[in-house]
């Protein structure tokens, strides 16, 4: 469905030409293999065989799929040294990128994790960790439904544990 | 796009997925936390206290500028400056690849110092996986029989941001005939490693009776830093060890913060844990301390030798110089 809005400008020079990328879910993304060697997965299966066309992702949704190529597309340019995108017009971008809701952003953790993609996993797993943060674990346990299994005892221990902090 | 067809193949389990994802993955989660959110999140579920007590997710998030290394306001107004976006390309003009910092190991007899310096000089620890089936080979050719140090010194290479750090390690002698001639190790040190066995109590308590005092007595000049080291750490699952002897992460935090340590890293020469993180946080402390030096420096100068905010951020300070000239920009 989903094809790339406009051709990244200059293709690094070893890495040319398009590859299609075939999500879990049979979507099909054609992109610019300089684009796609973002992920170091597919750099690797890239270099293992040039002449591929097309790459299965088991385990990445189109959904997912395309988030990280829009990312992958935006830093290819944006790093380069002559892009005149600024550090702060960076971290803007990546903040609202990562706007999204929680299971995008777990689904994103796992295909970044997956792809190989070292930028996106920090950037994703820091977003992750700012919504932990200052909650108590009740809070937490709601929040992302996680089951308190615990016992009053190990409870107890924890709590002599840690009683330093809280002094 | 997408969206709705994604939605309905996570209809099951719309918020779990925090819970189901893989310890990896939370332990990444984790390492962006401090001490204080990690030491609440233990309370969430035993998943998650397990993890948090036993994985390399505290050192890396507990590495910070060692806090009572200078007096008062200081520490806060360099809080603020390591805040600064730009601090990290403060760090790197700061520490230049010709800079040698002196790390000093020091501890208890048979803390696993020397095994531990063996292993990061070794370099390959990052492969070793932790099968019983390796620890017994390792087993054979580990330092297995005791040789007390008297001292050693050994260079070390490490590359951070694409730039060579040369740490020079010093091992010294942990027993108590050579209290007298440890010291003479101690000059220019720039960061202490506090080395203990986790099985031992004993070995942890002399850390902070006596290594602490003794490297902050010794050390003239600029004050080091200090990181906790947990050796042996693959001896708590020993069944041997009693649970009453073995110390745990709590206690050891909790040394961290009273004592305005750097950070506490836990590790196992033998299985290979979290020496190649030692590494990297010792350099890290060790450059954070000397751009926490170098501020210091700056903030301290007398008048008319002061350097300007945007020069710090930018690094182009020279040392102690007149008052900055109306073309010193960026």
């Amino acid at each position: 469905m989903a094809t790339p809005a406009a051709a990244a400008a200059a293709p690094a020079p070893q890495l040319e030409g398009d590859i299609k990328l075939v999500s879990e879910d049979a979507h099909e993304f054609v992109t610019p293999k300089n684009v796609a060697a973002q992920c170091k997965m597919i750099k690797t299966m890239l270099e293992v065989s040039e002449e591929q066309e097309f790459i299965n992702l088991p385990n990445v949704k189109g959904k997912e799929l395309e988030k990280v190529i829009e990312y992958c597309r935006y830093h290819v340019q944006a790093d380069k040294p002559d892009s005149g995108v600024s550090d702060n017009d960076k971290k803007t971008w990546d903040e609202n990128f990562v706007k999204v809701d929680k299971e995008t952003l777990f689904n994103l953790i796992m295909a970044a994790n997956y792809l190989d993609v070292k930028s996106l996993l920090d950037l994703t797993c820091a977003t992750v960790a700012n919504m932990l943060k200052n909650k108590t674990p009740e809070e937490i346990r709601r929040e992302f439904n996680i089951k308190n299994d615990l016992t009053p005892e190990e409870e107890e221990e924890i709590k002599r544990e840690s009683a330093w902090l809280y002094q | 796009m997408g969206q709705a067809e994604s939605r309905s193949h996570l209809r099951e389990s719309p918020n779990e997925i925090l819970g189901k994802l893989p310890n990896e993955i939370v332990v990444s989660i984790f390492r962006h936390l401090d001490c204080v959110t990690l030491a609440s999140l233990m309370h969430v579920s035993r998943g998650w206290h397990q993890i948090i007590s036993t994985t390399t997710c505290w050192p890396v998030s507990l590495a910070h500028v060692p806090n009572s290394t200078f007096p008062g306001d200081f520490e806060k107004q360099f809080q603020l400056f390591l805040k600064d976006p730009l601090h990290d390309s403060v760090k790197r003009m700061k520490a230049p690849s010709d800079t040698r910092f002196k790390v000093v190991f020091v501890g208890e007899r048979r803390a696993g110092k020397t095994s531990l310096v063996l292993r990061l000089l070794s370099g390959s620890a990052a492969t070793l996986t932790k099968t019983s089936m390796d620890l017994n080979k390792l087993r054979r050719v580990f330092p297995s029989d005791y040789i007390p140090t008297v001292f050693d010194n050994t260079d070390c290479n490490l590359e951070l941001d694409g730039r060579t750090h040369q740490l020079a390690l010093w091992d010294t002698a942990g027993h108590e005939e050579y209290d007298r001639l440890r010291p003479l190790s101690y000059p220019g040190t720039d960061l202490a490693l506090l080395c203990f066995s986790v099985a031992s109590r004993e070995q942890f308590d002399r850390v902070r009776t006596k290594f602490l005092p003794e490297v902050r007595k010794h050390v003239e000049g600029k004050p080091p830093a200090f990181l906790l080291v947990g050796c042996q750490a693959d001896r708590r699952l020993d069944v041997g060890c009693s649970p009453q002897a073995t110390v745990s992460y709590a206690e050891c935090l909790r040394l961290v913060v009273a004592e305005g340590l750097a950070g506490y890293v836990e590790t196992s020469a033998l299985a290979g844990q979290c020496v190649d993180q030692l590494l990297q946080l010792a350099l890290l402390t060790v450059i954070d301390l000397k751009v926490a030096h170098r501020f210091h420096e700056l903030v301290t100068r007398p008048p008319g030798h002061y350097a300007t905010l945007a020069e710090i951020r930018t690094g182009t300070i020279a040392d102690a110089r007149p008052a900055p000239s109306p073309h010193q920009q960026k």
